[in-house]
């Protein structure tokens, strides 16, 4: 199994990359857990399931066993976490409130009805991304209305919205195109090319932007009016 | 068919991505705009405020110095002149007693009480409104100040006035502000401060006066004294008349080393 694990690092190195660079947002969280606010919570509780998620999807895969459903199932209860992460973010309006809790529950019924167990379910993360732009669409019109933010780079909800809307954007069309690019059918090139190298450069980015979030907490308190 | 479907994602992603920077950089730009004009607005605000609060500061002392201008009046024409009837009345009631010399040293007393209730009403009717400062201007009627106030205590003082010629006229609410802020500055020094010396210089330049005042009496903490309620109102109405006419005031000040107050004042 180890050697299997070695085998696979060395052939897609950004797997490997993707997944200690997820270690980072919560070494930032962890340092400054003293600032967190409680969207931070919400998003470090994000992180920790999505890095056991993440454990579990490794040890299948060097075990060589079926590990896209898990892939399926962390991506819905990521959806859940993020859906309550936009829910504290835009607790200034209910409107926004209600349509982030709508497009929640839309998302994950759609998640169980789509639900796969050797596929990755690429229709439902496409409508999952189309969500998740939506609620930083909703942030960031609350940012530019309501000016209650004096330095937008030193407030963690913007990054957490940077980070989240460019790793949608970035693999939107990959899971609207999924039987093409990630399914079990794929060319190994191209699989190679979409998941191995693209999405995880997404998630080695959103990581990153992640990171920055937890390390601007420090300035959330005197940066909002 | 391949090579389509790839540069369709590929091309999709790019300008999914691409609009998705746009928008994150359009955020920050937008509410950076946002708020620097809130910000200027607010300030727009408080200047307004301020101004407000300026003018209503300029009409309480404006009405303050008319309501003593009626007080000096009335204390000179009407009081002064009823003691002074009275002081005549009582003269000829004082020769009819000549005979008797009992009655004749209670008069004499009485007139002098008489004498100096007039003195005192014409100090005060002076001291309300300082007809020098009308008429003379500034330097003379702080000349005339220091001088009576040297007469009334042991204090020295230095007056000087490098490039204002004892003619030379300000704006009548500088005259005043300028007058009223010595009348302070001296009274502090002799009350608070039980100052041996106090020296007055006042000079102009490029459309600005300078005033300076040196004390060497006691001293006082000046942050304690600027913080306390009740013994820091003779600084805040200094600082209040000053900002009337857009002065500003400095005070340097160590317990046991005497005082200096620097005042600038800009004059068109």
């Amino acid at each position: 199994m180890w050697e299997r694990f070695l085998s696979m690092s060395s052939k897609s190195p950004l797997l490997l990359l993707a997944s200690i660079t997820t270690w980072l947002p919560i070494i930032v969280a962890v340092y400054g857990r003293k600032k967190l606010t409680l969207e931070l919570k919400i998003l470090l509780f994000y992180l920790i399931v999505y890095v056991i998620f993440d454990i579990c999807e490794w040890v299948t895969a060097a075990a060589k066993l079926h590990n896209a459903y898990l892939h399926n199932i962390n991506e819905s209860v990521g959806m859940i976490i993020t859906g309550w992460l936009y829910f504290k973010i835009v607790e200034s309006s209910p409107t926004k409130q209600k349509v982030v809790i709508a497009l929640t529950l839309i998302t994950v019924l759609n998640s169980i009805f789509r639900f796969s167990w050797e596929e990755v379910a690429g229709y439902s993360f496409t409508l999952n991304k189309a969500a998740v732009i939506t609620f930083v669409f909703l942030h960031f019109h609350s940012i530019i209305t309501e000016i209650k933010v004096s330095n937008i780079l030193t407030h963690p909800p913007f990054w957490i919205s940077a980070a989240f809307l460019i790793f949608a954007c970035g693999t939107l069309f990959i899971y609207l195109f999924w039987q093409y690019t990630i399914s079990t059918t794929t060319q190994k090139e191209l699989y190679r090319l979409y998941f191995s190298i693209i999405s995880q450069t997404f998630i080695c980015i959103f990581m990153i932007l992640l990171s920055i979030a937890f390390w601007t907490s420090k300035f959330s308190k005197q940066n909002v009016e | 068919m391949l090579n389509n479907s790839n540069s369709l994602i590929i091309t999709g992603t790019a300008i999914l991505l691409f609009m998705g920077i746009g928008l994150i950089i359009f955020v920050i730009i937008y509410q950076q705009q946002q708020l620097k004009q809130k910000y200027e607005q607010q300030k727009a605000m408080q200047d307004l405020k301020n101004e407000m609060q300026r003018q209503m500061l300029e009409s309480a002392l404006e009405v303050q110095e008319v309501e003593r201008v009626r007080i000096a009046k009335d204390l000179h024409d009407e009081v002064g002149a009823m003691l002074s009837v009275t002081k005549m009345s009582f003269n000829q009631l004082l020769r009819k007693l000549d005979n008797a010399e009992d009655l004749a040293v209670m008069g004499k007393q009485t007139r002098e009480l008489l004498e100096q209730s007039i003195g005192q009403v014409r100090r005060i009717s002076k001291e309300l409104v300082p007809s020098t400062l009308e008429e003379f201007g500034l330097i003379l009627s702080i000349d005339e100040f220091i001088q009576k106030v040297h007469l009334a205590s042991t204090t020295a003082f230095i007056f000087s006035h490098e490039g204002i010629s004892e003619k030379q006229r300000f704006d009548k609410k500088i005259e005043l502000t300028i007058y009223r802020l010595i009348q302070e500055l001296v009274n502090n020094a002799l009350k608070h401060a039980k100052a041996k010396e106090i020296s007055l210089q006042l000079s102009t330049q490029e459309k600005k006066i300078f005033f300076t005042f040196t004390d060497d009496g006691e001293g006082f903490d000046f942050t304690a004294v600027r913080n306390d309620p009740k013994r820091g109102l003779g600084l805040r109405n200094m600082e209040s008349r000053l900002s009337v006419i857009n002065g500003t005031i400095t005070i340097q000040s160590v317990v046991g080393s005497g005082t200096i107050t620097k005042i600038e004042i800009p004059f068109a």
